[in-house]
């Protein structure tokens, strides 16, 4: 297996199999990187990205025309501590798929190269913007605490559908917000596509994700002087599981707090220390996040988009309404009295036919990793509480007011402790703490 | 739950752990002239480093350190991880049972809160060489003093091996004597926490996957006191080579001291040391034999200090009843070394000896001569000494037994252990100097 990494005139181009995979920055935002991070920042954002195919393919060994990256470590960290989770979930023995990874052998044309580049830095932030409800309580929050945020939004090859949709809620939200939000055209995502190879549904190729978003983002990180990337990883990312053969399964390792440190200390080495990431949403549920970003933020929460949308249905509205994520946003809404229209959720999700779309109804379907776990029974048990507490009407609420509702109502205290309580903050640098909190206290007493 | 605390102290650290203290300890003023901020980094990566396997053996799912986020955490881990296959083959264990153990482990820190030491300084033409007196670093030494790079010469005391101590010590004063060269001790006791004898348990190997990483982070205060450009570790070609275990995972016989970690330990001392200083090995081309050959026909004078046991209460520098010294005596034998004036007096070819062979697949074989990537340089070994005319019982049935073999393997038996392999932890600068040298020799 051969991998050719080249630099571009506006990026980056990752060539298999005869096949370019391009990444796109603006063109003032590349060029203008400094030429002793470019080669480091490509060995790593190219290895982390591709490190994952010979587990794809089936394959033992891997060479490269880049530099062994410095950071490697960091990369093999994410691919071990996900593979209990995505072999679980393909049906596969964890032991024979971690094996398989440990006898890869990668191959490099150099030895690493660390960056000497000390940025300059100021109280800016880059926010990674995915319109979901983390990335934009995070730009929210930034803009409060005096964070100056400056969008940046990563466009991935092979979603026409979502990048339409995510294309449309740039051009408003800059126009209304007068933001400066970036774009960054990742064509390197379809190398870990299953289906672009025509492979059978799989979880591998993921593992990186958010090492990936901690990293892509530092060209901005230096021309805007940013000190921090903030991305919106909150405490359910933490939530493991134990797998049938023993070892504990984290259906997003990349998102837990351990591995925001380890993003933190990518972005810290490439820049000599000066790019921190940090989790403004680390302490917080979901629900918490979805509470405080619709009352205090509501400018900006009719922007929502939180689904992934991929069929033709869906090109007319963001949400599909038929996947687990639009399931669990719409039962959000309706326990926090939030009107799922104004974000664009039209169909009614307590009607029988979203059955499958709830985890709290049996295991889900689907591509996301959080809801397949289904450790997001309680959260769901207390919002559909919530829901029904509010007054929401639908065969949903029945079925869950026959088959749950004692549950939730003896379990009350401990569910409204955990899913509107204050949480850990490893991930926040001292001096935004106290703000922060004092930020969440209005808004969660 | 592991409680592991760790404590800044005016000569290096203080670790502590179930009521018990273990020291470094840095001579003179060499801790207290780097920074603050580079003691703390150095205080919570030494403290996970030295203790990562503690988990494993005293079997433990749970682990807390007072110390702050271990900037190398993932790097340990990783280092963790490729050491376990030959960890669990030494104890009978199934290496998938013990990667699931380790990866169910939970490390919590007393803060989160990191940063990358800022040091500069402008690198002169030093190095740093942790010294054991082995032939690696005899030779590293040696080849340094000829390309005219300057050694300071640092012996990391084991505490698990106190008979080893106390015969390093004899030869470091015979060196300053003999060529004004000193040798410098760090006081390591964190060292005991890789003897099992020391914790109680009854497993094997663990721990010592890790101590080249540990000394890599040991040696940056030296390295930044000197204004060295390179720490010189003594990782020899054997350590590229692996086998497969029961299972099927790669098993390094010792993954710390491969080139590929090496490179990552270059980088751990960069990040260290502001891009300074990195971590290489000269002897990187060379094969356990061909490092006895180049040392002890082109560099006799320091060849004769050599020690590779861990020795014993005998207070003699080779034990003579374990493999090392065994391979180290056919090694030197084949090399055509004085075997008497290095210490090796007894004849290790006598029949008692014969457990201690790699190739007898013997009883007594510790570490890498356990292993069966050990196997094929022992039998070149055996062939080159019996060339020599090398004599005795154990030469008498590897005749019987495997020259044959030798023989019509040489071809491919000498391509493989007396090869210059392409390194790749040589600085560019100083590979054309070194390959010629060996070049030279073999």
């Amino acid at each position: 297996m051969k991998l050719n990494i080249r630099t571009t005139q506006s990026g980056y181009a990752v060539g298999f199999k005869g096949k370019d995979y391009p990444v796109q920055f603006p063109s003032s935002i590349w060029q203008g990187f400094p030429k002793g991070v470019k080669e480091p920042f490509v060995d790593n954002m190219g290895f982390m990205q591709t490190m994952e195919l010979p587990l794809l393919f089936s394959k033992s060994s891997i060479s490269y025309n880049i530099n062994e990256p410095f950071l490697r470590a960091i990369y093999f960290k994410a691919v071990m501590q996900h593979l209990p989770f995505s072999s679980d979930i393909d049906r596969k023995p964890v032991k024979e798929e971690i094996k398989k990874f440990l006898n890869i052998k990668y191959k490099f044309a150099g030895p690493p190269k660390i960056p000497e580049y000390k940025f300059e830095v100021e109280d800016k932030s880059i926010v990674p913007l995915t319109f979901g409800k983390e990335s934009m309580l995070s730009y929210a929050l930034c803009e409060e605490l005096g964070l100056d945020p400056i969008g940046v939004a990563v466009l991935e090859s092979g979603l026409p559908i979502e990048n339409n949709h995510r294309r449309s809620l740039i051009g408003r939200f800059s126009r209304e917000f007068k933001a400066k939000i970036h774009t960054i055209c990742d064509g390197t995502v379809l190398l870990s596509d299953y289906q672009h190879h025509k492979m059978p549904k799989t979880q591998f190729g993921y593992a990186n994700t958010l090492s990936g978003y901690a990293l892509i983002n530092l060209p901005f990180n230096f021309t805007y002087k940013a000190r921090y990337t903030i991305l919106g990883n909150e405490q359910s990312c933490n939530d493991s599981y134990m797998t049938s053969d023993g070892f504990r399964g984290f259906p997003v390792y990349d998102q837990s707090f351990s591995f925001t440190k380890q993003c933190d200390v990518i972005t810290k080495a490439m820049s000599n220390g000066s790019v921190s990431v940090v989790s403004l949403v680390e302490p917080l549920q979901e629900l918490a996040v979805m509470k405080i970003f619709h009352s205090r933020y509501k400018k900006y929460s009719r922007y929502q988009m939180s689904c992934f949308p991929d069929d033709k249905k869906s090109s007319a509205s963001r949400w599909c309404h038929h996947c687990s994520k639009c399931a669990r946003i719409s039962v959000f809404c309706k326990a926090l009295g939030i009107d799922e229209k104004s974000i664009g959720i039209t169909e009614d999700m307590m009607s029988k036919s979203k059955l499958g779309c709830f985890g709290i109804f049996g295991s889900p379907d689907g591509d996301v990793s959080f809801d397949i776990s289904n450790l997001g029974r309680d959260e769901q048990l207390f919002s559909f509480y919530l829901a029904y507490k509010n007054g929401s009407k639908g065969y949903l609420i029945d079925r869950f007011r026959d088959s749950f509702l004692e549950e939730a109502k003896s379990r009350e205290d401990e569910l409204y402790k955990k899913f509107f309580g204050f949480h850990s903050t490893h991930t926040i640098p001292e001096s935004i703490r106290h703000e922060l909190r004092s930020i969440v206290a209005e808004e969660l007493s | 739950m592991l409680k592991i605390n760790s404590y800044k102290t005016q000569t290096g650290m203080r670790l502590s752990f179930r009521g018990k203290n273990y020291e470094i300890s840095y001579l003179g003023k060499r801790w207290q002239r780097i920074s603050s901020g580079l003691q703390d980094t150095l205080i919570s990566n030494l403290a996970m480093v030295s203790t990562i396997h503690l988990p494993i053996v005293l079997e433990d799912r749970k682990v807390i350190f007072n110390t702050g986020f271990p900037i190398f955490e993932a790097a340990f881990y990783q280092n963790m991880i490729y050491d376990i296959p030959s960890c669990a083959a030494f104890n009978g264990h199934k290496t998938s049972d013990v990667i699931r153990d380790f990866m169910n482990t939970e490390f919590e820190f007393g803060s989160y809160d990191f940063s990358i030491p800022e040091v500069s300084f402008s690198p002169e033409n030093k190095v740093i060489i942790p010294f054991t007196f082995g032939k690696d670093s005899l030779l590293t030494f040696a080849l340094c003093e000829e390309l005219g790079l300057k050694s300071t010469l640092v012996h990391i005391e084991e505490p698990a091996f106190r008979h080893e101590i106390i015969q390093k010590n004899k030869l470091a004063d015979g060196l300053k004597k003999e060529f004004n060269a000193e040798v410098e001790r760090l006081g390591h006791k964190t060292g005991l926490l890789r003897d099992m004898k020391h914790l109680g348990s009854d497993k094997k190997e663990f721990g010592w996957g890790h101590q080249t990483t540990e000394y890599s982070l040991l040696m940056a205060p030296y390295a930044i006191n000197e204004g060295a450009r390179l720490i010189l570790f003594g990782n020899e070609q054997d350590n590229n080579y692996f086998i497969t275990d029961e299972e099927g995972f790669i098993c390094y016989p010792s993954f710390d001291q491969s080139s590929s970690w090496t490179l990552q330990e270059d980088s751990m001392v960069k990040l260290l040391t502001g891009n300074s200083s990195g971590v290489a090995s000269l002897i990187e081309p060379l094969n356990d034999f061909a490092i006895s050959k180049v040392l002890h026909h082109r560099y006799p004078k320091y060849a004769k200090y050599q020690m590779s046991c861990f020795s014993d209460e005998t207070g003699k520098r080779w034990c003579q009843h374990c493999s090392k010294c065994a391979r180290s005596y056919i090694n030197l034998a084949a090399a055509g070394a004085d075997l008497k004036k290095i210490g090796l007096k007894r004849n290790m070819l006598d029949k008692k000896f014969r457990d201690y062979f790699t190739i007898f697949s013997g009883s007594k074989l510790d570490g890498f001569d356990a292993s069966a990537v050990a196997r094929d340089e022992q039998i070149f070994t055996f062939y080159t000494a019996y060339k020599k005319g090398v004599r005795g019982q154990l030469m008498e049935e590897f005749k019987r037994r495997f020259l044959k073999e030798a023989k019509s393997g040489e071809d491919e038996l000498i391509k493989k252990y007396l090869k210059i392999h392409e390194p790749k932890t040589i600085p560019n600068d100083l590979k054309k100097g070194v390959l010629s040298i060996f070049r030279e020799e073999l």
